[in-house]
């Protein structure tokens, strides 16, 4: 099946229950694509755990926010 | 697209967002003010996007509890309710030490940590508020308190600050994952995480009491105060069949220290109901463990499972929930600056109303026959 695509923005403490939940209990079903923040060490951290958990996650500065979801499209319903 | 900024960029990317085309999974709060929240609901009708506020609290299993048993019809319609919050001196104290500490970030306690409380209140009641009245100030966590414990040499962080006895130290490099996340990225936004909890540099209240009106007619007292011995709450719900009574203990946290957030203490949570004319009873209180009283493996399975489980307390929430839930704390923020009642119709429009459920009817009949005890089981999808 294709997996649901996400891309995330904020990586503090509470960003984690997200990140960590897709990419340990849930990438049977979903993918994190992007990952944005305005401190790039926490970008580098974030992308480099989820290389740790076998994912490849790309991260963006938060001024590029318009560009990663461009470039990484994550899904969305359709529109009601 | 998942936001977990701080507070006060919510808003900016779930926008954003949203006129890009995009589903949106905010966390709590949605926003902090009026103005943001009003921008919010705008672009969501604008755009027809998805915006889903993850409300975990509703997802802790006792508190899903409650919502049944007020379902039940089991102290009838609600007519006014105590509730009370208590965070401790560890937990309560990383407020003021992180960017909660300011207005501008957080919108205070009433608002970054309240709207949890009164989310579950709207959900619980089906209903929403109208009026504030509140009364906050900042006593505890001020200079004047350092000074009295003796902690004359503090500094503005505790990572250089030269009083190693002060009871609130937070030493970054012990913890690993905060060591990670925060002190070793100072360098990049010279964000420190360890600021002085005693800071004149504070904005936000410590102690805050409150009173609201609900759409339903319910009427809550409210309070919050973030300098206790326990970390917890009481509520009490008062309906024309009687009264249910419920207490959680939770275990002491720092958040990113590597421990669990907001788990709950066995045990410690309590639900007793008190029939206006039978005797009152305790029910078994539904299994919760791990993060926010068992409410974060719930709502992730509710978020990326293939197959979330059925949904009967209509407890997933979206921007009209995450609406509701701030403008209690939105309103309570403008009531301790003015002095005055303020009415969440003033503050934002056409937000319209959350799904709910349905509740028991204030047209049904009353009786002074005794009644059984009532025995509410978890939903078959309940993981124990």
């Amino acid at each position: 099946m294709t997996r649901k695509r996400y891309v995330q923005v904020g990586l503090g403490g509470r960003s984690r229950m997200y990140l960590h939940g897709i990419l340990q209990m849930y990438a049977d079903t979903s993918e994190m694509a992007a990952v944005c923040d305005i401190n790039e060490g926490r970008v580098a951290l974030a992308v480099e755990e989820a290389h740790e958990a076998g994912a490849a996650v790309k991260g963006y500065p938060a001024h590029q926010f318009d560009r990663m979801i461009a470039e990484t499209k994550p899904d969305r319903s359709p529109t009601r | 697209m998942i936001v977990t900024t701080k507070d006060c960029f919510h808003d900016v990317y779930i926008v954003r967002a949203m006129e890009l085309g995009c589903d949106v999974i905010t966390e709590k709060p949605m926003t902090t003010d009026a103005e943001k929240c009003q921008h919010i609901i705008d672009t969501q009708r604008a755009t027809g996007r998805r915006c889903r506020v993850t409300f975990n609290y509703r997802y802790s299993p006792p508190r899903t509890q409650m919502k049944a048993l007020l379902m039940s019809g089991v102290i009838g319609e609600v007519l006014s309710l105590d509730f009370h919050w208590m965070l401790d001196t560890r937990h309560g104290a990383d407020y003021f030490r992180r960017w909660h500490r300011n207005k501008e970030n957080s919108g205070g306690l009433m608002v970054h940590k309240a709207t949890h409380h009164f989310d579950l209140i709207n959900w619980w009641l089906a209903s929403v508020p109208e009026a504030v009245f509140a009364q906050g100030q900042r006593r505890f966590y001020t200079p004047q308190t350092a000074d009295r414990f003796g902690l004359t040499a503090r500094t503005e962080r505790c990572h250089t600050c030269p009083e190693t006895g002060c009871r609130f130290r937070l030493d970054m490099a012990e913890h690993e994952g905060m060591k990670r996340l925060y002190l070793d990225n100072e360098v990049y936004d010279g964000y420190f995480r360890d600021r002085c909890v005693f800071s004149e540099l504070i904005d936000i209240e410590d102690t805050m009491a409150l009173v609201v009106d609900y759409a339903n007619g319910a009427k809550m007292s409210y309070s919050l105060n973030a300098f206790m011995p326990w970390e917890g709450y009481t509520v009490a719900i008062n309906g024309t069949k009687g009264r249910i009574e419920h207490t959680t203990i939770e275990s002491s946290y720092i958040n990113a220290d590597g421990t669990v957030p907001g788990q709950t203490v066995e045990r410690g949570t309590t639900i007793r109901i008190i029939p206006s004319f039978s005797p009152s009873y305790d029910v078994d209180v539904w299994t919760s463990r791990g993060g926010h009283g068992g409410g974060d493996s719930r709502i992730l399975e509710d978020l990326f499972s293939e197959t979330p489980p059925a949904d009967p307390y209509l407890t997933a929430a979206d921007q009209r929930a995450g609406a509701y839930s701030i403008l209690t704390g939105v309103a309570a923020n403008t009531s301790m600056r003015t002095n005055t009642l303020i009415r969440i119709a003033d503050l934002v429009h056409d937000i319209g109303l959350p799904d709910y459920a349905p509740m028991p009817s204030p047209d049904e009949p009353l009786s002074f026959e005794q009644v059984p005890p009532v025995d509410i089981g978890p939903p078959d999808t309940f993981e124990g």
